[in-house]
C-alpha cells in the first residue's frame, strides 16, 4: 500500500454539479479531530505508507489545524497531497514551510468561466485560476519540489473546453493534467441529464483529448483513467494508438491505495464509503475497520479487505456485472471492484456502458463487447 | 480554403487535427470550408493527408513515456488507479 487517502471533512463551500460526495455539503457530518488525524499519520508510518492524500469536502474549508497535522507528517517523513479547489490559498500558503506538502491537486473544470462555472458555481473560476497561477509563481519561487495537477472532470457541460484545458494547463505550468470521467453517484445522479449527456458527444471528446495530446506534445504529464476496452474501441474506430493510455489494473484499492472515511474507517476504496453511496452501514464506525483503534495491518486481515482483495486480483466479479459480462478483456481487467459491492441501477463502469452503448447502435464490427445474443464473436 | 490550408493546419494546430481526426467533415466546417462542394482530387489529397497524420500520431505515440499508478499518489480525484503519461523527449 502506497498512499492513505484521508478524508479530511465532508463540508465544502461549493456545490458543485458532478460532486460524488456532494450530499455530504449540505449537513456536513462530523469529521475526525485533530488528534485521530494524528493517530491516522502514526498508523500510516508504522505500515510503510508512503504518501497521505487529503480529500473533501474542501480540505481548507474545515476547522482541522492543519499545520499541525503537516508538521507531524514532516516529522514522520510522509510526503503529503491535497485536493482543493484553492479557494483558500492563504491556508494553503501557510503549508509551504512543511516539507511533507509534496503535492497539491487543484480542481478547474473548463478553460473559462462559462464552463468551469456552470459546474462549480460563479466566480469560482477567476478564484480558483486566479489562485492558481498565484501558486505556481510561488511553488516556482520558493518550493521547486511540489508539484502542481489540475483535474478536469470531463462532463456534458464543460466537453467543448476539452482543447482548452491544454492551453490553459500549458500557460500556467502546471505538472500534470488529470482527466476525470464523471460518473453519475452523489450530486452527478441528481443532474445527471446535464453532466453526462450523450455517449457519442461525451467519447468523441475523450478522443480528441488524446488526439490532441500527441499531436501538441505537452511538457505535462496527462492522466486518465481508461480501461482497455474502451481504449480497443477508441483505437478501432478513430485509429488512434491507445496502449500507453491503458489501464488494465483501474482498481487500486487495497494495492495502491486504501482510504480513511469521516468515521475513521479505514476501507479499501471510498466506493464502498457512507459519503459515495450512502450505505448507512457506514455512517458509523465499525469496530474492526476503525483505524483509531486498530494498526493498518491487523484492518487488511478482515474478511472486508480479503473479499475485496480477491475480487480485484481475480477478476472474478466482472462475470456478473454489464458491460463486463460481455468484455473481451474481461479476463484481465480490473475495473471499479467497489461497483460490485454497490446495488442500484445508476451503478456501473459509466465509460465501458457508455462504449456498450455506441456498439450496439453502430451495429459496426469491434472486438471489444460480444453481443448478448452471441451472433456475433470476437 | 484550399488543400494546402489543410495541410498546415494538420501539421500545426493539434485542435484541428484533434477535430479532423474525429469528425472531418465539421472540422471543415468550422473552418470554413464545405466537404460537399470539394472536387475529387482535393477528396483524394485530404484522404491522403489524414492517413500521413495518424502515422505522425503513431510516430508520437512512441515517444510516450508511461508511469503507473499515479505512482506517488495512488487514488488522485478519480478513484482510480491512473495511468500518467507523458513525452519523453
Amino acid at each position: 500500500m502506497k498512499t492513505l487517502a484521508i478524508y479530511l471533512t465532508g463540508a465544502c463551500n461549493l456545490r458543485c454539479k458532478h460532486c460524488s460526495v456532494g450530499f455530504d455539503q449540505y449537513r456536513p457530518r462530523q469529521a475526525l479531530s485533530d488528534d485521530d488525524i494524528i493517530r491516522v499519520l502514526d498508523r500510516a508510518r508504522e505500515r510503510e505508507v508512503e504518501f497521505i492524500t487529503f480529500l473533501g469536502g474542501e480540505p481548507f474549508y474545515s476547522p482541522h489545524d492543519l499545520p499541525r497535522i503537516f508538521g507531524h507528517a514532516e516529522a514522520l517523513g510522509i510526503n503529503v497531497s491535497v485536493n482543493t479547489n484553492l479557494f483558500f490559498y492563504e491556508r494553503l500558503e501557510e503549508l509551504f514551510g512543511y516539507t511533507s506538502l509534496q503535492n497539491v491537486v487543484v480542481s478547474v473544470d473548463g478553460a473559462s468561466a462559462e464552463s468551469h462555472d456552470a459546474m462549480r458555481g460563479k466566480g469560482s473560476f477567476e478564484r480558483t485560476v486566479g489562485n492558481l497561477r498565484k501558486l505556481v509563481k510561488t511553488r516556482n519561487a520558493l518550493r521547486p519540489d511540489i508539484t502542481i495537477d489540475v483535474t478536469f472532470a470531463l462532463s456534458d457541460l464543460n466537453r467543448r473546453d476539452n482543447l482548452k484545458m491544454f492551453r490553459l494547463a500549458e500557460d500556467i505550468g502546471i505538472d500534470c493534467l488529470n482527466v476525470n470521467i464523471v460518473q453519475p453517484i452523489g450530486r452527478a445522479g441528481k443532474f445527471r441529464q446535464r453532466v453526462m449527456g450523450d455517449d457519442a458527444g461525451y467519447i468523441e471528446a475523450l478522443v480528441q483529448i488524446f488526439i490532441y495530446f500527441l499531436a501538441s506534445k505537452p511538457a505535462f504529464k496527462l492522466s486518465v483513467p481508461i480501461p482497455p476496452a474502451v481504449a480497443a474501441f477508441i483505437n478501432q474506430k478513430y485509429a488512434v494508438p491507445m496502449e500507453v493510455f491503458t489501464n488494465e489494473r483501474m482498481c487500486g484499492g487495497t494495492s495502491v491505495y486504501t482510504y480513511v472515511d469521516l468515521m475513521g474507517n479505514l476501507l479499501p476504496c471510498p466506493g464502498l464509503s457512507y459519503e459515495e453511496g450512502r450505505n448507512s452501514l457506514m455512517n458509523r464506525r465499525q469496530s474492526r475497520l476503525s483505524i483509531v483503534d486498530h494498526k493498518i495491518s491487523e484492518i487488511e486481515e478482515s474478511s472486508l479487505f480479503q473479499a475485496f482483495e480477491t475480487a480485484r486480483k481475480t477478476h472474478s466479479k466482472n462475470a456478473l456485472f454489464d458491460p463486463c459480462n460481455r468484455c473481451a478483456f474481461s479476463d484481465r481487467c480490473s475495473p471499479c471492484t467497489s461497483a460490485y459491492y454497490k446495488t442500484g441501477a445508476d451503478l456501473e463502469i459509466s465509460l465501458c456502458k457508455r462504449v456498450s452503448n455506441l456498439v450496439a447502435e453502430s451495429g459496426e464490427q469491434f472486438s471489444v463487447f460480444k453481443q448478448t445474443d452471441l451472433s456475433e464473436s470476437f | 480554403m484550399s488543400s494546402k490550408t489543410v495541410r498546415k493546419l494538420l501539421e500545426r494546430d493539434p485542435e484541428f487535427v484533434a477535430k479532423f481526426l474525429t469528425g472531418p467533415s465539421s472540422a471543415l466546417k468550422e473552418y470554413g470550408i464545405d466537404p460537399e462542394t470539394l472536387p475529387e482530387k482535393q477528396v483524394h489529397a485530404l484522404e491522403a493527408m489524414v492517413q500521413q497524420t495518424q502515422e505522425n500520431i503513431r510516430t508520437n505515440a512512441k515517444l510516450v513515456g508511461v508511469e503507473m499508478a499515479k505512482s506517488e499518489w495512488g487514488i488522485g480525484m478519480g478513484c482510480c488507479n491512473d495511468v500518467n503519461t507523458r513525452f519523453m523527449e
